[in-house]
């Protein structure tokens, strides 16, 4: 038998399931480098998936800052301010005009001198004339 | 994730826990996907550690990808990367088809008892040579079945053939590699009188 035809001839099936078995057993094994590199990689992927979670926006935020933005920012702060203020002073520096705005309301017994309570409040009275006039 | 309980998740279920962000699953795909690319990728690519080791860490980007739109049930993830991994192999093979197909290394042909058989590395290391020599389909098929332990339908289904036809390629690859594998063995002296 010349050496073209055993080329034809092959190896049978038992034979070749022996170079399969040596191959299965030969498999190249990623090193530590490319396995540190894949999962880099996946690390990133889920970086670039959360930038919320990533750099600037990482930063610790103040109580006040907090606070302020919950609010509605600086320009709702500051009215807030100016209206503290303007509290403060209308409290301690003018309760004659402060009296005369509210007619008297506020202002210690002059209160209770010029109006009785029932005056303030919708009486008996208005109630018996709403019903005398449904009838 | 705990990792005692993680060899009873499947790779489908840590990857769409991955694409939630869930760094511990990462870890463990990465532990269990890369070694399995990478023997397939050195296969498909006759041995070369480097090309191979580049093909791996592209298909496992690629993965990692998809993640977010992975959908379990429609696929199983290893015979997704088989797909992608032999498409990247095939990519390759092609730029380099005839510039450096002596490149695999060749069996040892001095060492004394070899008459007595091939040991196992030679062994490898001829079916690697012999298995550069196959059609890339062929090889992909053969690699596949009788190197990885993949069923025919997951065959047919990364690389989106008939069952039959991956029969079909495995039959030829398989009459293929035999003849070069007895041509290399006579070549080497290994056949006994």
């Amino acid at each position: 038998m010349s050496k073209t035809d055993k080329h034809e001839t092959g190896l049978n099936d038992i034979e070749l399931e022996q170079f399969f078995a040596a191959g299965r057993s030969e498999m190249a094994e990623p090193g530590a480098a490319l396995m540190a590199r894949v999962l880099a990689d996946a690390n990133a992927e889920i970086d670039a998936r959360e930038p919320r979670a990533t750099g600037r926006s990482r930063r610790r935020i103040g109580f006040f800052a907090a606070v302020g933005s919950a609010l509605g920012g600086w320009p709702v702060m500051a009215s807030m301010a100016t209206a503290a203020a303007a509290g403060v002073w209308i409290g301690a520096a003018a309760p004659d005009q402060v009296s005369n705005v509210t007619g008297g309301l506020i202002g210690g017994t002059a209160v209770s001198s010029q109006y009785e309570l029932d005056e303030l409040l919708p009486g008996y009275g208005l109630m018996a004339a709403i019903e005398e006039a449904n009838q | 994730m705990a990792l005692d309980a993680s060899s009873e998740v499947s790779d489908e279920a840590l990857l769409v826990a991955f694409g939630n962000g869930d760094r511990e699953a990462a870890m463990l795909l990465t532990a269990r996907l890369t070694p399995r690319v990478m023997g397939f990728a050195a296969r498909m690519l006759g041995g070369d550690r480097a090309e191979a080791e580049d093909v791996t860490q592209e298909a496992m980007l690629r993965l990692w990808k998809i993640a977010p739109d992975w959908r379990q049930g429609e696929a199983k993830v290893t015979t997704w990367l088989y797909r992608v991994t032999s498409n990247l192999c095939t990519d390759r093979l092609r730029k380099r088809r005839g510039v450096d197909l002596d490149a695999v290394p060749e069996p040892e042909d001095d060492r004394p008892g070899a008459v007595a058989g091939m040991i196992e590395a030679d062994r490898a290391r001829a079916l690697e040579a012999a298995l550069a020599e196959l059609p890339d389909r062929q090889r992909q098929a053969v690699v596949m079945r009788h190197l990885e332990g993949a069923t025919n339908p997951e065959i047919a289904e990364a690389m989106e053939i008939s069952v039959e036809a991956v029969e079909s390629l495995t039959a030829r690859g398989k009459r293929l590699l035999a003849k070069l594998l007895a041509g290399q063995r006579e070549e080497l002296g290994y056949v006994e009188d």
